[in-house]
C-alpha cells in the first residue's frame, strides 16, 4: 500500500499523541498509579505504534512497543510507577520525537538501542523475544527468513538480531561494516541485513544496522566477537526464540501490526467526519492565499492611487466599496495565519519540571493566555528566546530554598508565563518571584568585562539592563547546564529586534524580574517609511525610526574624521544612505541647504542618514527576494508600491553595523 | 611484556608519526620498512607482535606484502593504512588476512584501538 500521500496527517496525529504523551506523564508525577492516565498513555503508544508500522517506519513503531509494553505493566500494576520509571518515560518520549522527526524528515533515525533495552529490562523481556510476524530491531522476518530459522534449529544453530552502531566518526564505514561481516561469517551465516547489504555497502545508512545471524556460538560469544572490532559503539544481541508453527497469527495479533494496517488512516477520516468544525490545511496553501491578499492589497493601493482625483461620485462610490472589502478580506487572510501561543507553551511545563529537578529547586509555573493568537511565523521563532528566559529564571532568578525561607518567601518558587493582546501587538511576558536583578552585581561584572568604566558610579535599572543585553554578559558565577554560558540574552535581544520586536525589564531586587517581549501580531504587513537616495525609492521600518528631521549642511560636524550630528547633546555618527548603499553620495550645495535626514536605531545602536527625500509613510506586504537572489546584506525584502514600482526594503540592524 | 611493532611506510614523515604515536602507549617500535620488500624482510627476522602496513609503497605494495607475510605466519596481526578513497583496496588487504585498517590522517587513539585489539 502506497503510504506517502497519508504523511502529512500521520505526522499531525503523531505529533498530537506525542504531546499528549507529554502532559499526562506530568499529571502522572502529580497523580502516580492514576489507571486513567495511564490508560490513556497505552492508547497514544500503541495508536502511535499501529500507525508508525503502517507507515513502514519501523524504528519507530518497535520503539513504540516497548514503551507500550511497559506502560501495559503499569496500568495492570504489575510495574510500579516509581520515579525512575517516570524518568525513563519521560526520556523515551523525547527520543520518540527525535525518532519521529527524524523519520518525517526522512534522515535515518538513529536507532535508541540503550533506551529500547532498559524499557525491555523494565519489562522484563530481556530474554529471548518471540519470533512474530513483523519487525524485530529494525529487521523484517518474512515468512522465508522463518523458514530458515526453523531449519537452522533442526540442526542445533540459534538465531541472533544481532544489533551494532558504530562510533560517530567512524571513517568508511562500509569497510568496517565488511570487517564486522568477515568476523561474524567466520562463526556462522548473516542471512539477512537491516539496511540491505547493498545499502551498507554504499554506506546509505546512518551509523546502525542489524543483521540476523545463525550460529552455533552462544549469545556472549558473538557480542565479545563483535566487541573485539574497532570502531564499534555499541552491540546488542538478542537471541530468536523458535516459532510455534501455529502461534504465529497470534503473535501477529499481540503485535497488531500487519493485522489491520488501514485502521489508523480510518479513525483519522472518522475524526475528520466527527470534528467538520475545523478542517486541517496544508499551510503551504494558506501561505498562497496570504500571498495573493497580500497582491490584492498592493492592487488597491494602486486602484487608489489611480482614481485619487477622480469628481465623479459614483465612480468614487465604487472605488471605496472594492477599498473596504479588501480591507475586511486582509483582516480575514491575516487571521487564517494566526495560531494560539499554545503551541509555544506546550513544551515549558516539561522544560520547567527538568530544569528545576536538575537544579535541586522546586518551581511551579504558572501558565496564562495560552490561546491568544499571533503569527505563524512568529510562533517558529520565539520559542528559542522564551527558552533562554526561563532558563535564566530557573538558574539564576528563583534562589535556594534556604534563602527563600530567610527572604520570608515561599519555598516553591514560581515562574509565570503568559501572553495577551494589546493593540496590533502581541505581549509575552515571563516573569519570576526569585532574587531579581542586582544593579550592584551587574555593574562589578560590567567594570571587570571592561564594558563600563572603573570609575562608573552606581547604575540605574535601565543602565543594567542595557548592560546585561550586551554580547557575552553573564553574571551567573559558575557555568552550569541551564545557562550562564555568556551567551542568550543579547541573543534573545537580537531575535527580537529581528522579529520588529522590543524588549522591556521590570525588576525589584529580592523581589521579582519580569521580562515582557512585545512583538507586532503579523510580519506580513508592515508599516514603512518610504525614502529615496540615489534616484531610487526604500522601505525602512517604521519602527526603526526614531525621527526625521532637515538639517544645513553647516551642523554636520565632523569627529576623528567622521562625520556626527549633535541632537539634543546627543553625537549621532552621520552616514550618507545612498553611500551605504553602494551608490553616488548626495551632492551638496552651498552650506544653507536643507538636508533631509533620518535618525534609525537597532540594537541600542543609533545613527543618522542623509536622504534625496522623504516620501512618507504606507502600509506594505513584504516580499522575499526569491531563491534566485537569495539574501542580501542590507536588504530584508521588497514591497510593491502603489504607484507598480518594486522598492526594497532596508534592514536597519545591518545598516547600523 | 610490552608488545612489539612493525611499522612500514614510504615516507619518514608517516613513520615518525606512527611511531611516536605508537611508542607514548606502550608499545616497542622494533622495526621501520619503507617499501613491501623490507617489511616482509624485516617481519621474518624481527618477529614483531604487531605489522601497519602502507598500501601504496615503491618496489612491492602493502597488500602483496600482507599475502606475503601471511603466507608464512598465518597468525600475523597487521594493520592495514590508508587513505579515503582507497576502499577496494582496503578489502583486498582484509580479505589478505590484515586484522584491522586505519583511515590517513591517524587519529591517535584509534592507532592505540586497532592496535589493541588487533592483539589483545
Amino acid at each position: 500500500m502506497d503510504t506517502s500521500e497519508f504523511k502529512e496527517i500521520f505526522a499531525a496525529e503523531a505529533r498530537d499523541y506525542l504531546q499528549s504523551l507529554n502532559q499526562d506523564l506530568l499529571r502522572l508525577e502529580q497523580a502516580p498509579g492514576n489507571r486513567l492516565i495511564l490508560d490513556d498513555m497505552f492508547r497514544a503508544a500503541h495508536s502511535l505504534k499501529g500507525m508508525a508500522a503502517t507507515m513502514g517506519f519501523q524504528e519507530l513503531s518497535a520503539f513504540t512497543h516497548e514503551m507500550e509494553s511497559v506502560l501495559d505493566l503499569l496500568r495492570t500494576g504489575q510495574l510500579a510507577g516509581e520515579q525512575h520509571v517516570v524518568d525513563l518515560l519521560f526520556k523515551s518520549v523525547d527520543v520518540l520525537e527525535e525518532v519521529l522527526e527524524a523519520t518525517l524528515a526522512g534522515t535515518a533515525p538513529t536507532s535508541p538501542s540503550q533506551l529500547i533495552k532498559r524499557l525491555k529490562e523494565l519489562a522484563g523481556t530481556q530474554g529471548a523475544t518471540a519470533l512474530g510476524g513483523g519487525e524485530l530491531g529494525g529487521l523484517k522476518i518474512d515468512d522465508y527468513d522463518r523458514e530458515t530459522i526453523r531449519e537452522a534449529y533442526t540442526q542445533g544453530l540459534k538465531a541472533y538480531v544481532v544489533h551494532i552502531t558504530l562510533r560517530h566518526n567512524t571513517l568508511l564505514k562500509s569497510v568496517r561494516v565488511f570487517t564486522i561481516f568477515q568476523a561474524l561469517e567466520s562463526v556462522g551465516t548473516v542471512i539477512k541485513s537491516d539496511p540491505p547489504a547493498h545499502d551498507l555497502e554504499d554506506e546509505r545508512f546512518d551509523l546502525d544496522f542489524s543483521l540476523l545471524l545463525l550460529t552455533q556460538e552462544r549469545a556472549e560469544g558473538v557480542q565479545s566477537l563483535v566487541e573485539g572490532i574497532s570502531e564499534i559503539d555499541g552491540v546488542e544481541v538478542m537471541e530468536l526464540a523458535l516459532p510455534e508453527p501455529t502461534g504465529q497469527q497470534e503473535a501477529a495479533a499481540a503485535l497488531n501490526i500487519e493485522a489491520n494496517p488501514v485502521d489508523f488512516l480510518k479513525t483519522a477520516q472518522i475524526q475528520q467526519r466527527t470534528n467538520d468544525k475545523y478542517v486541517r490545511i496544508e499551510t503551504e496553501r494558506l501561505d498562497k492565499l496570504v500571498n495573493l491578499v497580500g497582491e490584492l492589497v498592493i492592487s488597491r493601493t494602486q486602484v487608489l492611487e489611480v482614481v485619487k482625483d477622480l469628481k465623479d461620485a459614483e465612480h468614487k462610490g465604487v472605488v471605496s466599496q472594492l477599498d473596504r472589502v479588501t480591507t475586511e478580506l486582509q483582516h480575514a487572510a491575516m487571521n487564517l495565519r494566526m495560531v494560539p501561543i499554545r503551541h509555544v507553551f506546550h513544551r515549558f511545563p516539561r522544560m520547567v519540571r527538568d530544569l528545576a529537578r536538575a537544579s535541586g529547586k522546586e518551581i511551579n509555573l504558572e501558565i496564562f493566555g495560552e490561546e491568544t493568537e499571533l503569527d505563524r511565523s512568529l510562533v517558529n521563532q520565539i520559542g528559542d528566546p522564551l527558552v533562554h528566559l526561563i532558563r535564566n529564571s530557573i538558574d539564576h532568578g528563583i534562589e535556594e530554598r534556604s534563602v527563600r525561607i530567610a527572604r520570608g518567601k515561599p519555598e516553591v518558587g514560581t515562574i509565570r508565563l503568559g501572553a495577551r493582546h494589546e493593540g496590533s501587538h502581541i505581549l509575552i511576558e515571563v516573569a519570576d518571584d526569585g532574587g531579581g536583578l542586582n544593579v550592584e552585581k551587574i555593574r562589578a561584572k560590567a567594570v571587570e568585562r571592561g564594558l563600563i568604566p572603573k570609575e562608573a558610579e552606581s547604575l540605574t535599572l535601565d543602565e543594567a539592563v542595557n548592560l546585561l543585553f550586551q554580547p557575552g554578559f553573564s553574571t551567573a558565577g559558575t557555568v552550569t547546564d541551564i545557562s550562564g554560558r555568556g551567551v542568550g540574552l543579547d541573543a534573545v535581544k537580537a531575535v527580537v529586534e529581528s522579529l520588529s520586536g522590543t524588549i522591556e525589564v521590570e525588576s525589584e531586587p529580592e523581589k521579582f524580574l519580569r521580562v515582557i517581549i512585545k512583538l507586532p501580531l503579523t510580519l506580513a504587513i508592515i508599516k514603512a517609511l518610504l525614502v529615496v537616495a540615489d534616484g531610487e525609492t526604500y522601505a525602512i521600518p517604521i519602527q526603526a525610526v526614531r525621527e526625521n528631521l532637515q538639517i544645513t549642511k553647516s551642523q554636520i560636524k565632523t569627529v576623528q574624521q567622521h562625520n556626527v550630528i549633535v541632537l539634543r547633546n546627543e553625537v549621532l555618527p552621520l552616514y550618507d544612505l545612498a553611500e551605504c548603499l553602494g551608490f553616488t553620495p548626495l551632492s551638496m550645495g552651498d552650506d544653507e541647504e536643507s538636508l533631509s535626514v533620518i535618525v534609525m536605531e537597532a540594537r541600542g545602536q543609533k545613527g543618522a542618514f542623509i536622504v534625496e527625500d522623504l516620501i512618507g509613510q504606507q502600509e506594505i506586504v513584504i516580499k522575499s527576494l526569491g531563491d534566485l537572489i537569495g539574501e542580501v546584506k542590507g536588504v530584508a525584502g521588497a514591497a510593491v508600491l502603489g504607484n507598480g514600482r518594486v522598492a526594497l526594503i532596508l534592514d536597519n540592524s545591518t545598516l547600523l553595523r | 611484556m610490552a608488545k612489539t611493532v612493525l611499522i612500514t611506510d614510504d615516507t619518514a614523515f608517516m613513520r615518525m608519526t606512527l611511531k611516536n604515536v605508537i611508542q607514548k602507549n606502550g608499545y616497542i617500535v622494533v622495526g621501520e620498512a619503507a617499501d613491501g620488500e623490507e617489511a616482509v624482510a624485516q617481519y621474518l627476522e624481527l618477529r614483531p607482535d604487531l605489522v601497519t602496513m602502507d598500501i601504496t609503497m615503491p618496489k612491492m605494495d602493502g597488500i602483496t606484502a600482507i599475502k606475503e607475510i601471511m603466507k608464512h605466519d598465518p597468525n600475523a596481526k597487521i594493520i592495514v593504512c590508508s587513505a579515503m578513497g582507497q576502499k577496494p583496496m582496503v578489502i583486498e588487504a582484509l580479505n589478505a588476512g590484515a586484522k584491522d585498517f586505519l583511515v590517513k590522517p591517524f587519529d591517535a587513539d584509534r592507532v592505540v584501538e586497532a592496535l589493541r585489539k588487533a592483539a589483545p
